[in-house]
């Protein structure tokens, strides 16, 4: 399984990554991008399962990257990992077509959670 | 700015610290003083839209690095200053989208900003501190406001 995590926070995609092995999928494939434009570019490449975005990038947002990748017909299963925690911010998330929006700071079991319900 | 004085910011700040890092936030009355210290850290976002705000971190160098080799699992010795200023921009993103969670209405969060050095001072125009909270976390002491626009 490929997973990709999108931050421009180095630290918050380290804390994302051990999130996800303790949650149960240690041999998940990793791959990381900074941005949404620079995870545009990746996801053509990669082909990843299942993206953890935050929302607020330099370059291209989450939720931009996410209609982007809509708007070219890719059905990739995605979410958001962000701080953006105002009750309106989840229904532009889920009408965009992500899957789950987890809030900044979270648990194990949050990732554990959102694992079980996607696969 | 009524709205902005009801928010529980230290709840916020101690969740968000506990949660991420494992540190425990332990409130005091003692003034916040880095004066002691050789260097020490700001980091700053910011609200705007119904309510015009920021939310600052500041932390001496060492409990910066202790935060950044917490989040990036790494020892202190290894720690980067890229990687101290990205993990704090992170914990004042964190607060930050939290309180903005707590706001009605559409509000937007900007990216983070760091300062680092010795003997300076930030300050916001026109703004007065909503909420300011010290704490010790371990040894350090280390504080969280709340600044708006009147």
């Amino acid at each position: 399984m490929k997973i990709m995590i999108v931050d421009d926070s180095k630290a918050m995609r380290m804390i994302v990554r051990r999130h996800i092995d303790s949650a149960g999928l240690p041999d998940a494939e990793i791959v990381e991008a900074a941005n949404g434009q620079e995870a545009l570019d990746l996801i053509h490449q990669d082909a990843p399962d299942l993206i953890f975005s935050d929302w607020n990038m330099p370059e291209m947002n989450g939720i931009d990257l996410l209609r982007a990748l809509r708007a070219e017909g890719s059905e990739v299963r995605f979410g958001f990992v962000t701080s953006e925690s105002q009750p309106h911010m989840k229904d532009v998330a889920l009408d965009a077509g992500a899957l789950f929006l987890i809030v900044k700071p979270f648990s194990a079991d949050d990732f554990k959670a959102i694992l079980e319900r996607v696969f | 700015m009524q709205v902005l004085t009801e928010l529980d910011l230290g709840e916020v700040a101690e969740s968000v610290w506990t949660s991420m890092l494992g540190f425990e936030l332990v409130a005091t009355d003692s003034p916040y003083d880095h004066a002691s210290e050789s260097r020490y850290l700001l980091s700053c976002v910011q609200i705007t839209g119904p309510i015009d705000a920021a939310v600052t971190v500041e932390v001496p160098e060492g409990l910066g690095r202790e935060v950044a080799a917490t989040m990036f699992g790494m020892d202190v010795a290894e720690i980067s200053d890229e990687e101290v200023w990205d993990a704090l921009g992170e914990m004042a993103n964190m607060i930050g989208g939290n309180v903005k969670g707590m706001v009605s209405g559409s509000a937007a969060l900007s990216l983070p900003t760091v300062a680092e050095g010795r003997d300076y001072r930030v300050v916001v125009p026109g703004a007065c501190v909503i909420q300011s909270l010290t704490y010790f976390c371990d040894k350090w002491l280390m504080r969280v406001q709340l600044i708006g626009r009147q």
